[in-house]
């Protein structure tokens, strides 16, 4: 697994939204899930992809009909990459509020 | 708007390294169709798969699925190919008398060879960052300035004097690299057949058409008003007939442009077995339009000779009046420049059919 060479609030989200999925999940529902555009959701799948953080595959599902779809889910050491990530990103917002609260 | 997404997704996966590009098409496909069901909109996932395509690290081996040396190559030869054929095609208009001499078919071709242009910068700055994250600096420097050297031949129109001078070498290079640089697929015998049947009467009706131009619409066009025997009798009696006269050139023409598609059909068709691994389909393509370029070529030669006798006898311009010289022309240059894009451009292709998709 690689790190990542930029950790951009996107990612964070996207990576907060796999943490929160017990299975693999559809990356279109990772939009809907983070809010974010798909113009940077599919980039970033296919970044945290290439650098290991997660994996893929084809949504096998019988019970489905229509084109098979892609699932994503966290690696083993993504997943911890990503919960450290996620809750070093948490603890920089906490430690921001109340300077911006005595603003 | 279905079908421009559709359109969208499909010409974002056709750009893809080939190690993922079939995978990202059916998975963008899938996503189109069950968007309204993650109430995202078509146009959305069209837009996003623009946007990993246009993203994605194509010098990371892990994404591309090819060495960065192989990268380097690639870009290299795209490069190269999309740079001479734009400066091909800027000369020639240039040298020809500029957009205006051609009409509406010189802008068409004008912007042909810009989008050229902008294509090779583009592979020039991919060979650019390739040779440096190889670590080969020197090799990066050297690739700008061989790009630089060629934009300054074409700025500088040194290049139509080039051309001229070197235009029977210039052609020999051609053939050598039509037949060195287009291996790949192996061209279908159904595709042999039709490129053996198509090229060399493309082929001949350019010479037809040519020699036409040169001896009866062109002068017609230059002295309107004369009848050809007329305009052939004024040559005569100033002693600027052609040499050997009208018909020794339509001989000569037709039986080099026979002799030249004799030999593409010998090449396409013999059953030699040799030759079976070398018809790959880019170089047929190559020696189709190279056949054509030269047929162009050798029309110039007659062409020439009738100008300027025209020009002598009744003291007018050497240069074509008779519009079909202007497309004759452009198809010279399309085709030799069309002969650079498939010699040098090489597409890496996908996974053989039948295999199955990465997992």
């Amino acid at each position: 697994m690689d790190p990542l060479s930029r950790m951009t609030p996107a990612t964070l989200d996207v990576l907060a939204a796999l943490l929160d999925e017990s299975s693999p999940t559809w990356g279109l529902r990772l939009v809907g899930r983070t809010g974010r555009p798909t113009g940077s959701v599919y980039p970033i799948l296919e970044r945290l992809e290439r650098a290991g953080w997660i994996s893929s595959e084809w949504d096998d599902d019988p019970a489905r009909t229509g084109p098979r779809r892609r699932l994503y889910r966290l690696t083993t050491d993504g997943a911890e990459a990503a919960r450290s990530a996620v809750a070093g990103a948490a603890g920089s917002r906490a430690s921001l509020r109340p300077g911006l609260a005595g603003a | 708007m279905t079908r421009l997404a559709e359109f969208a997704v499909r010409i974002a996966a056709r750009s893809l390294p080939s190690r993922v590009r079939a995978r990202y098409r059916e998975e963008w496909l899938a996503d189109l169709d069950g968007a309204a069901e993650a109430g995202v909109s078509r146009g959305s996932v069209a837009f996003g798969a623009l946007s990993t395509a246009t993203t994605l690290d194509r010098l990371d081996p892990a994404g591309s699925g090819l060495a960065l040396g192989r990268v380097f190559t690639l870009r290299l030869r795209a490069a190269a190919g999309l740079g001479l054929a734009a400066a091909l095609l800027a000369i020639g208009l240039d040298a020809y008398g500029g957009t205006p001499a051609f009409g509406a078919l010189g802008l068409g071709v004008a912007v042909l060879a810009s989008a050229l242009g902008l294509g090779a910068l583009v592979a020039t700055v991919g060979a650019t960052r390739a040779a440096v994250a190889a670590g080969r600096p020197v090799v990066a420097i050297l690739v700008l300035l061989g790009a630089l050297a060629l934009v300054g031949v074409v700025v500088s129109r040194v290049g139509a004097i080039l051309v001229i001078l070197g235009a029977v070498p210039g052609i020999a290079g051609l053939v050598t690299l039509a037949l060195l640089l287009t291996g790949g697929r192996v061209a279908s015998r159904r595709l042999r057949v039709a490129a053996s049947i198509v090229v060399p009467v493309v082929a001949l009706a350019t010479a037809a058409l040519g020699l036409v131009h040169v001896f009866v619409w062109n002068p017609l066009a230059k002295l309107p008003g004369m009848t050809l025997p007329e305009i052939y009798a004024g040559l005569a009696a100033a002693g600027e007939s052609p040499v050997g006269g009208p018909r020794v050139w339509v001989l000569l023409t037709a039986l080099l442009v026979t002799l030249g598609g004799a030999a593409y059909v010998g090449f396409a068709l013999l059953p030699v077995r040799r030759w079976a691994t070398l018809r790959t389909r880019r170089r047929l393509t190559a020696l189709g339009l190279l056949l054509l370029g030269g047929t162009v070529t050798l029309v110039f030669l007659p062409g020439f000779s009738m100008g300027m006798g025209i020009a002598d006898a009744f003291a007018t311009s050497g240069g074509d009046a008779a519009a079909s010289g202007g497309v004759l022309t452009l198809l010279g240059m399309l085709a030799f420049a069309g002969t650079v894009v498939v010699s040098f451009v090489r597409v890496e292709p996908g996974p053989p059919q039948g295999e199955p998709l990465p997992a």
